[in-house]
């Protein structure tokens, strides 16, 4: 069998499919599985086990041929074709998109695998996904809905694989531990702790200030004073990070600098204690190791899609309103507020105190700073979700309902629902679970009284919702068709609205329909099917809530 | 984007794709051809709104 994974987005992209190719290794175990990758990831191979071959895709020379005016267009057609033909040619039987974008969608339907998964265009652009979870990337990721599950879990549950299996597995080559090697001996490190610190990342909201990096190291440094601070980079950062070197060096901190390539990268991360990061591709690296991961979320990080993977890491999130902020969309505000408001003492508080892992101090922390920054530990629950949970939060009929919702999402796409003998009471004993240690026993009655209010609020929604879909429905019988009849009136555009403020839906039904003109045959089809789908998301939810309610009776 | 030039370059590039997919579904339909050009246009706007930007921190040897 062979099998083609399309990853045409960055390195950190490429890195957090690891468990899903993981998991397709373990599920074809002698599949020859192929990996399409932009061209200056090819030495990714040395650290993917689970890949045998790693296909470059020639982006610069395609999009040169196209910049230039006096080369003939169809120059850059021919060399396309030949990438193509190549590609079929290796007539493979899966392919799995996990670019998730046009580019990658007419690639996948040009390549004509017997079965695609991800999404693909055909010649009119009409997308086909195959699978529910790529379908709800494509109609829910991109609006800013609350229930936003991680890439990973994503990536993984849309390849159809079991779940338990998702894990990062990366392979430390000779050539990293020599690099390493050689590393620790240049920079004759003897014992303490090893802290590598990965300050710069691609994207400069994402990024701290020097000077905030060093005033948060110096404080480390001397709650730490064992500990050595490796400044971690690529060779184009060797420059930015003396700088910073330098100024630690002025402040009396020692640290080093590890300009190392990502196979040398993977290596030192594989010994070291404590990792401090941003948004950065070594983040997912790092998941794949033993170390402690301390990830700091700012600029357009958004945790709950691309936060660090490993279960029991540390993530700090600004609490700025306007974080996470568009991904390619300059800072709109006077200055980098989401970054400069979190305190550098509560950076070097909360990487001490998670070097050894003191969660019951990073608890106070947390409530101490409430008002400026939001600390959450990474979980990665029974029902086969990723999870970061406040650690102020925890227990809460928020933090409950929140979690009832992504697992009822879960059972929508994964049809869950449709099944005779649907799995409501080991799904909800698997959420039990997740919250059991949150959950004392004098807390029994609060959190009936959680549950009975989120019933209300969802049978509410459920109830709105039928309502909108009957009006249509009704409209629809009455008139027969669709042209010059208003069917969302005022009134219902209301019930929407409210519809989705009620679910933290962005604008993912309203922008379905122009409130200002008649709406279409298509649109008001695309209306009803999403329509359909929340509704359905709220009685999955009825009924989760009524297995957890019997389960905590029972035991009560 | 590096230059002016450049872009001015990549955004005529896409017009010319565009009206080469358009005339290749008007005169053949709905065809690979059309979305070859149509995956080219694509590609030069991920680079016009360096969307996809191959820059990485990491070079990886």
């Amino acid at each position: 069998m062979r099998i083609l994974v399309i990853s045409l987005l960055r390195l950190g992209d490429v890195l957090i499919a690891s468990p899903a190719l993981h998991g397709l290794r373990r599920k074809y175990p002698s599949a020859k599985i192929d990996l399409l990758v932009n061209q200056n990831f090819i030495s990714l191979k040395s650290i993917l086990p689970d890949v045998d071959e790693l296909i470059p895709f020639d982006r610069d020379g395609l999009q040169d041929g196209l910049a230039e005016a006096s080369c003939p267009l169809f120059e850059s057609l021919d060399y396309l074709d030949e990438i193509i033909n190549k590609l079929k040619s290796n007539q493979y039987d899966l392919v799995v998109n996990f670019t998730q974008n046009k580019l990658s969608g007419y690639l996948t339907s040009l390549i004509g695998a017997k079965e695609q998964i991800g999404l693909s265009l055909s010649a009119n652009g009409q997308p086909s996904y195959s699978s529910s979870w790529f379908r709800y990337l494509n109609d829910y990721f991109a609006a800013d809905i609350a229930d936003r599950f991680h890439f990973t879990d994503i990536f993984y549950l849309g390849s159809g694989l079991p779940t338990g299996t998702n894990k990062f597995v990366f392979n430390e080559s000779p050539v990293g531990k020599a690099e390493a090697l050689n590393f620790f001996s240049s920079v004759g490190y003897a014992s303490g702790p090893k802290v590598v610190v990965q300050a710069l990342t691609s994207d400069i909201k994402k990024t701290l200030s020097r000077s905030k990096w060093v005033d948060a190291l110096t404080q480390f440094q001397s709650f730490e004073s064992d500990a050595h601070i490796f400044l971690l980079g690529a060779p184009n950062e060797a420059a930015e990070l003396s700088l910073l070197q330098q100024e630690l060096k002025d402040k009396g901190v020692r640290s080093d600098l590890a300009i190392l390539s990502l196979d040398g990268a993977l290596a030192l991360l594989n010994v070291s204690d404590l990792l401090i990061t941003g948004d950065t591709s070594i983040k997912h690296l790092a998941s794949g190791t033993p170390i402690s991961i301390f990830e700091i979320a700012i600029g357009s990080s958004d945790y709950k899609k691309t936060g660090v993977y490993k279960p029991g890491s540390l993530i700090l999130k600004s609490n700025e309103p306007c974080s996470p902020c568009q991904h390619s969309a300059a800072c709109h505000r006077e200055s980098h507020l989401c970054a400069s408001q979190i305190p550098s003492e509560l950076i070097a508080l909360a990487a001490s105190k998670f070097l050894h892992h003191d969660w019951l101090a990073l608890q106070v922390l947390a409530e101490e700073y409430s008002d400026c920054a939001n600390l959450l530990k990474t979980e990665w629950a029974k029902f086969g979700l990723w999870m970061a949970r406040h650690l102020t939060d925890r227990g809460t009929q928020r933090e409950i309902s929140d979690q009832l919702s992504r697992l009822a999402w879960k059972f929508l796409l994964e049809k869950e629902h449709l099944k005779p003998l649907a799995a409501y009471g080991s799904e909800s004993l698997k959420l039990k679970e997740a919250f059991e240690s949150d959950w004392h026993p004098d807390n029994q009655l609060r959190i009936k009284m959680s549950l009975e209010h989120i019933e209300l609020t969802t049978l509410s929604s459920e109830t709105r919702i039928n309502k909108i879909l009957s009006a249509i429905s009704s409209k629809i019988k009455l008139f027969g068709s669709f042209d010059g009849v208003d069917f969302i009136d005022s009134e219902l555009v209301k019930e929407i609205i409210k519809v989705e403020s009620d679910l933290g839906l962005g604008k993912i039904l309203s922008e379905k329909f122009n409130p200002k003109s008649a709406s279409d045959f298509y649109q008001i089809r695309q209306l009803q099917n999403s329509l359909n789908d929340v509704f359905s998301h709220q009685q999955i939810k009825l009924k989760l809530i009524r297995s957890l309610r019997s389960q905590i009776t029972e035991n009560a | 984007m590096n230059s002016l030039r450049a872009e001015y370059q990549l955004v005529d590039a896409m017009r010319r794709l565009e009206q080469a997919a358009e005339k290749l579904i008007q005169t053949r339909g709905y065809t690979n051809e059309a979305k070859k050009i149509r995956l080219l246009t694509e590609l030069i706007k991920e680079q016009i709104k360096n969307e996809n930007s191959m820059h990485s921190t990491r070079q990886t040897w």
